[in-house]
C-alpha cells in the first residue's frame, strides 16, 4: 500500500499528470515555482512532496535493516528535523528554492519514517513468533 | 482461526476511538483556514488520529497498543477521514473540484485526450469518483504513517512489546 502511494505521483507523469491534480490539491500545495516539470507538464505534487512520496516508496521497499531497529528513533527525528530546517532557511533566512535540497530532505524523511515502521513490524511478528514457539 | 478471532476481539476495543479519529482527522482537513496545513505531510489528518489514539490511551491508562495495532488503527481512521473529506468535497466543492479537472483537461498537452474527453461528458465524472477514491486512499495510507509515528514519538512507553 505504501510502495503504492509513494510511486503514485511519479506514475501519473505517464498519464498526462495535469488531470490529476485536483487529487493531490489537497495535500501538497502545487506552486509551479516548487514543482518539476515533465515534457512540460507540471508534476501533481511539489519537489518537496515529490521527495517524501519517493522516500515512502523505497522505505516500503528496503529491506528490514539492522541498525534501525537500535537507531530508528533518532533517525527518524534527525529526518524530520533537517527536513523542517531546510524548510524554514529555504523560506525564511539563507538559500533560495533549490529543488535538489527539497527532494532530498523531503525523501529523508519519508524513507526514515517508513523503513522504521517496516523494522518495527518484523520484530512485532518476530517476538510474536518467539513468543508462540515457547 | 482462534488468533484471528481473537486479534479481532482485542481490536474491536479500538473502534470507538477509530471511529472519533475518522471525524477528527476529516473534519479538521475540511476547515477552509486551517485545510493548507494538509501540505505539510497531511498533518491535519496525523493530527486528528493521534489526538484520538491519546484520548484511547488516557481513557484506558492501563492498557497498552502494539505496533500492528497502531497502523490498523491509523489505516482505518484515515480512510474514515477520507470518506468525511470526499464526502463534504462532493457536497460543498463539487464545482471547484470539476473546475480543477476541466482545467485539467484543458492544459492537457496531449490534444488527442482532451478530444476523447470532449466528446464524454461522464467521463468528467467518472474521473472525478476515481479522484474521490484515491482520495481517501491516500487519507489511509498518511493515517497509517501518522498514527505509528503518534505512537513512536509521544506514546513510546505504551506500545505493547508482544
Amino acid at each position: 500500500m505504501l510502495a503504492f502511494v509513494g510511486v503514485m505521483p511519479w506514475t501519473f507523469i505517464a498519464f498526462d499528470s495535469s488531470l490529476f491534480h485536483p487529487i493531490f490539491k489537497s495535500f501538497c500545495h502545487q506552486l509551479p515555482e516548487r514543482s518539476l516539470f515533465f515534457f512540460d507538464t507540471q508534476m501533481v505534487v511539489c519537489s518537496r512532496c515529490a521527495g517524501i512520496y519517493s522516500g515512502i516508496a523505497l522505505g516500503a521497499i528496503t529491506p528490514s535493516l539492522g541498525f534501525m531497529k537500535r537507531f530508528g528513533y533518532a533517525t527518524v527525528w534527525t529526518a524530520l528535523s533537517i527536513a523542517l530546517l531546510d524548510y524554514i532557511l529555504q523560506n525564511f533566512f539563507l538559500h533560495s528554492m533549490n529543488h535538489a535540497s527539497r527532494m532530498i530532505t523531503g525523501a529523508m524523511a519519508g524513507w526514515a519514517v517508513t523503513a522504521l515502521l517496516f523494522s518495527s513490524i518484523e520484530i512485532s511478528v518476530n517476538s510474536q513468533q518467539g513468543y508462540g514457539e515457547n | 482461526m482462534n488468533e484471528a478471532i481473537n486479534h479481532s476481539r482485542r481490536f474491536s476495543r479500538l473502534f470507538k476511538h477509530i471511529l472519533l479519529g475518522s471525524v477528527f482527522s476529516g473534519v479538521l482537513s475540511c476547515f477552509p483556514f486551517i485545510g493548507f496545513l494538509n501540505c505539510l505531510f497531511c498533518i491535519l489528518n496525523m493530527i486528528g488520529i493521534i489526538f484520538a489514539l491519546w484520548m484511547y490511551l488516557r481513557a484506558n491508562p492501563d492498557d497498552t497498543i502494539a505496533t500492528g495495532e497502531s497502523v490498523e488503527f491509523g489505516a482505518l481512521s484515515g480512510a474514515g477521514g477520507g470518506i468525511i473529506f470526499a464526502a463534504v468535497s462532493l457536497l460543498f466543492y463539487f464545482d471547484k473540484f470539476r473546475e480543477g479537472i476541466e482545467e485539467g483537461i484543458a492544459n492537457n498537452p496531449s490534444a488527442e485526450a482532451v478530444e476523447m474527453l470532449a466528446n464524454n461528458p461522464a467521463m468528467v465524472d467518472i474521473l472525478i469518483g476515481v479522484s474521490l477514491l484515491f482520495i481517501v486512499f491516500l487519507f489511509s495510507a498518511f493515517g497509517l504513517l501518522g498514527a505509528f509515528l503518534g505512537m513512536k514519538l509521544f506514546f513510546q512507553k505504551r506500545i505493547r512489546q508482544t
